[in-house]
């Protein structure tokens, strides 16, 4: 912050620090003092059970077919989706693909069909940090913490089975035979980051996902390549599949007597850097979860339980912004 | 403004004291410079052209202060593609430096840009029937970079190196496959006599009130701004700024700088085109 | 060249989708040569750097129209890593990318390609010269710039806007500069002055009006086109145009782009190309292209005094050494 200190007197006594100095020199009793006082209070003035007020704005950019901005706090990310042709007819380069399930993966009743989404890769999202969005974070290859955030990204967005493998092929109009597919590159990009990326990239990429229009494609058999109709009035929606978003929380041991475990729904960078337990919990529509992940120190079941309830807490907040920004929820 | 640091980017080995007094003795009327040349005097340097017989043109020269540089052009047939749209790609730049500098792809975009230069008439000359085009390979290789910028000694290389590049002689019609004819005393130069020739880029280097051309890693550090002139024929077909001296310039220092630098470049491409007249 | 750091597409490789018709007809917004378009900055939109800016070019939006949008961090003077020399300067380093989907055509990849290098080198140069570096001995400024949307017209294999010179990468390259130099301001690093990137170019007119099958002609390549562009040269007419985006459907002859000081009538950067294709005194067209260049960063240098002066009330206000109603609140509402 280019905020200078506000001119006060000289501190009295010479073994006082100014809070923002406290914070760095001991940043786990900074935080432990903040949360024992009554009622308990974060550093950054938000109770432990508060999140971030999220915003949403989607459809900003000009050469992406759908894209998002989502900023809670200061985090900030922009998502942007983008469909390219992934044509069978132009060879496999003498590579033989081998499918999951054995068969072609198209399933005839189509629901509940083979996952070509998943074999074929047709979903490919990437997380970028290298954008000067922090200070721990520079060009380049993706740091470690980077990879681990898009592959668990990856591993939400394919789990809970948001695209269906119907709206990316592209058929042939006169056999109805599978040509070539729509592959969705995701990228999100992060332009500020104050901790918890996870909530606010996978955010953004559910949002870009349900601003996303294809356009209208279609198998030319005579010049056999897959042509577009450049209409707008064309272009079709993605069939995104529900919703769900993901509530992260750190926690914090104050000792037995002082407090116990505190719970700290959506951490900021500093919260982030001093927890180590972590709870993640995807929640979906009609309260139910997707997906649940706990790790880095050992909590009751009831702790987990509360994450549950905050999460699905959270749930109807984006639910509803989604609802604002997007439309109804189809 | 007397620079009071040494460029950092440059990394010359001159000491404050050093710099400033190299800086006076450039602001002098008239100048005088470490190596006693006159301001538009260019190092001594050995060029010569068609050296590699397997290319279709290429060019050496040798820089006074120790860098070497090849350049060989080589043109291969291809059938045009239905997804390129333009024919930019149809010159391919490849600078390579031997050791490695860090900003080669900065040389190389300085070549490229002057180089594609629309309207110069170039690529329309690559045309070769309705189906096919000359993919032209210009293959810069650096082999001891000079102690000063390598710019200058680059592009001139080239330029002399596709002064005498010739490509076959097409004897096929537009909508045929092309046949070309195998008597090379009917090649079709590259660039032809009487045509826009390709471009040279100059350094020049100003400080205070005079302008100094092929300046040295030295004058380069102690230089108010330095420019990289493109110049093809008569006329100044890009302008870059180059790392090295401090502060900004007034818009009256650049606009002398690209006007001398025309007329220097003249008597440099009359030099250029003598090369090979003399063996 | 796989990254296998990150997620990759198919291995059989993907297309960008190709349509019935080659292009869809851009809306061409009439604005005369001399109109700068709108810019939207805005200060402090990424609170964990030092300074950060946010721009866009040009506002309002309209949804037919891409438009530019850049995002800049500064962090720094922070001590230089310990592995490197003594400096006696700030070492201001820059970086510039452009993010996968903010460009036309293709997909942009993640690994920093020739034209983002360039760019980034021509950057700092530009933002280096404003700097006070000889306060801030043995530290660094680092300045990233992130592309979200471009116009296009970067000089890419397979981009649309072609004929004449790419300006593309100059408007970019510009509004980087601006950006990134009203970053610096809002963290507080001392400069000379701040620096505002201009881009003018000059271009074929006839009668007031840029012949739109004039363009198309250029376009071609063939036999023929050389003498086309001499035919048209005689009846055009050569106008110079302010901030000259690539949409607009111009066939530029040569443009210019500077980074200019302009409390100290100083460049910093001098970026120009041309087109042979016309004949006119040489000297005179780059002077006139960089004068013209110079007239629009001269104009984007009072949105950049704006952004700064709203931050630094705002600064103040919070400080509580000044009252008065809060300048503005959070600045995002313009990404919609």
């Amino acid at each position: 912050m280019t905020t200078a200190p506000p001119p006060s007197p000289p501190p009295p006594n010479p073994l006082s620090f100014p809070p923002a100095t406290f914070q760095k020199l001991a940043p786990k009793i900074f935080l432990e003092r903040h949360l024992q006082s009554t009622p308990a209070t974060r550093p950054s003035g938000r109770n432990p059970d508060t999140f971030r007020t999220p915003s949403l704005h989607t459809n900003s950019l000009s050469h992406a077919h759908g894209s998002a901005v989502v900023r809670t706090g200061d985090t900030a990310v922009v998502c942007g989706v983008r469909g390219e042709v992934l044509s069978l007819a132009a060879g496999t380069g003498g590579r033989i693909v081998v499918l999951r399930t054995g068969e072609d993966g198209r399933g005839k009743n189509g629901e509940g069909e083979g996952d070509e989404v998943r074999e074929r890769g047709l979903v490919v999202t990437n997380l970028e940090m290298g954008t000067g969005c922090s200070r721990d974070y520079h060009p380049g290859p993706p740091t470690d913490f980077a990879q681990a955030v898009t592959a668990r990204l990856h591993r939400l967005l394919l789990s809970n089975k948001l695209i269906s493998s119907q709206s990316l092929r592209i058929l042939d109009p006169n056999t109805e035979e599978v040509k070539a597919y729509w592959v969705l590159y995701i990228d999100a990009v992060v332009i500020s980051l104050d901790g918890n990326v996870l909530d606010a990239a996978w955010a953004s990429i559910l949002a870009a996902l349900r601003s996303t229009r294809l356009p209208q494609a279609y198998w030319d058999q005579d010049t056999e390549v897959v042509v577009c109709y450049p209409e707008v009035s064309r272009y079709k929606s993605l069939d995104v599949k529900g919703l769900a978003f993901t509530a992260s929380f750190a926690v914090i041991d104050l000792g037995a007597g002082k407090g116990g475990k505190v719970i700290l729904s959506d951490p900021d960078e500093f919260e982030e850097g001093v927890c180590g337990e972590r709870v993640m919990v995807c929640a979906l529509e009609g309260e139910k979860v997707g997906w649940i992940e706990k790790g880095g120190g050992v909590g009751q079941v009831a702790e987990v339980v509360e994450c549950v309830h905050r999460a699905t807490e959270r749930f109807k907040i984006w639910e509803q912004l989604f609802a604002e920004v997007l439309g109804s929820s189809g | 403004m007397a620079p009071l640091q040494t460029s950092q980017q440059t990394g010359t080995p001159l000491s404050p004291a050093e710099l400033s007094y190299l800086h006076t003795s450039l602001t002098l009327t008239p100048p005088i410079r470490p190596d006693s040349r006159t301001p538009t005097q260019f190092r001594p340097l050995v060029a010569e052209s068609d050296i590699l017989p397997s290319t279709n043109g290429s060019a050496r020269m040798i820089w006074g202060d120790g860098g070497e540089c090849v350049v060989g052009v080589k043109a291969e047939v291809e059938r045009n593609s239905a997804t390129s749209v333009g024919p930019r790609d149809w010159i391919e730049i490849n600078v390579e430096v031997s050791g490695q500098r860090d900003d080669d792809a900065f040389l190389g975009m300085t070549v490229a840009e002057s180089l594609l230069v629309p309207g110069s008439g170039v690529l329309e000359r690559l045309v070769l029937g309705e189906r096919f085009h000359w993919k032209v390979f210009v293959d810069i290789l650096l082999l001891a970079p000079p102690l000063s910028h390598p710019a200058t000694l680059l592009t001139l290389t080239t330029y002399l190196a596709l002064r005498n590049t010739f490509l076959p002689k097409l004897i096929s019609e537009v909508v045929e496959d092309p046949v070309f004819d195998d008597d090379w005393d009917n090649a079709l130069p590259l660039y032809p006599v009487g045509k826009i020739p390709p471009p040279i880029t100059l350094l020049v280097v100003n400080v205070g009130e005079n302008i100094f051309f092929d300046p040295t890693r030295e004058e380069l550090s102690a230089g108010d701004v330095v420019l990289a002139v493109s110049i093809c024929g008569k006329k100044v077909v890009g302008v870059r700024t180059l790392e090295g001296g401090s502060g900004g310039v007034g818009r009256a220092v650049v606009k002398r700088v690209i006007k001398e630098s025309c007329e220097v470049a003249e008597e440099v491409f009359s030099n250029l085109n003598s090369v090979g007249e003399g063996d | 060249m796989t990254d296998r750091r990150r997620i990759n597409g198919p291995l059989e490789g993907t297309i960008p989708p190709v349509f019935l018709t080659s292009s869809t007809h851009k809306s061409i917004i009439k604005r005369s040569p001399t109109t700068l378009r709108k810019i939207f900055l805005k200060t402090g939109l990424t609170p964990p750097a030092t300074g950060s800016a946010f721009l866009e070019l040009p506002t309002p939006s309209t949804h037919s129209t891409p438009t530019l949008k850049l995002t800049s961090s500064v962090y720094g003077p922070r001590p230089l890593p310990s592995s490197t020399t003594f400096s006696s300067n700030a070492r201001l380093t820059a970086e510039l990318k452009f993010s996968p989907f903010s460009t036309p055509g293709r997909r942009r990849g993640y690994i920093r390609d020739g034209v983002e290098r360039d760019l980034s080198a021509q950057l700092s140069i530009a933002l280096g010269k404003s700097v006070a570096v000889g306060k801030y001995p043995k530290s660094a400024i680092d300045v990233f710039v992130s592309v979200l949307d471009c116009e296009g017209g970067l000089g890419d294999a397979g981009d649309e806007a072609g004929g004449g010179v790419d300006v593309g990468l100059m408007s970019v390259l510009a509004t980087a500069i601006s950006c990134a130099s009203a970053a610096i301001a809002d963290a507080g690093i001392e400069c000379f002055d701040l620096v505002a990137g201009g881009v003018a170019g000059l271009v074929l007119e006839q009668g007031g009006v840029v012949e739109e099958d004039r363009v198309e002609k250029s376009l071609e390549v063939g036999q023929d086109s050389d003498d086309a562009r001499r035919g048209m040269r005689k009846n055009g007419k050569v106008t110079l145009v302010l901030d000259p985006s690539p949409i607009d459907g111009y066939i530029i002859l040569a443009a210019a782009a500077v980074g200019y000081m302009a409390a100290r009538d100083e460049l910093t950067l001098v970026w120009t190309k041309g087109s042979m294709g016309w004949d006119g005194d040489s000297t005179d067209e780059v002077e006139r292209i960089v004068d013209g260049a110079i007239t629009a960063s001269t104009g984007v240098r009072l949105v950049i005094n704006e952004a700064v002066k709203e931050r630094l009330l705002l600064g103040l206000k919070e400080m509580g050494l000044i009252r008065g109603k809060a300048v503005s609140g959070d600045g995002d509402a313009a990404m919609s």
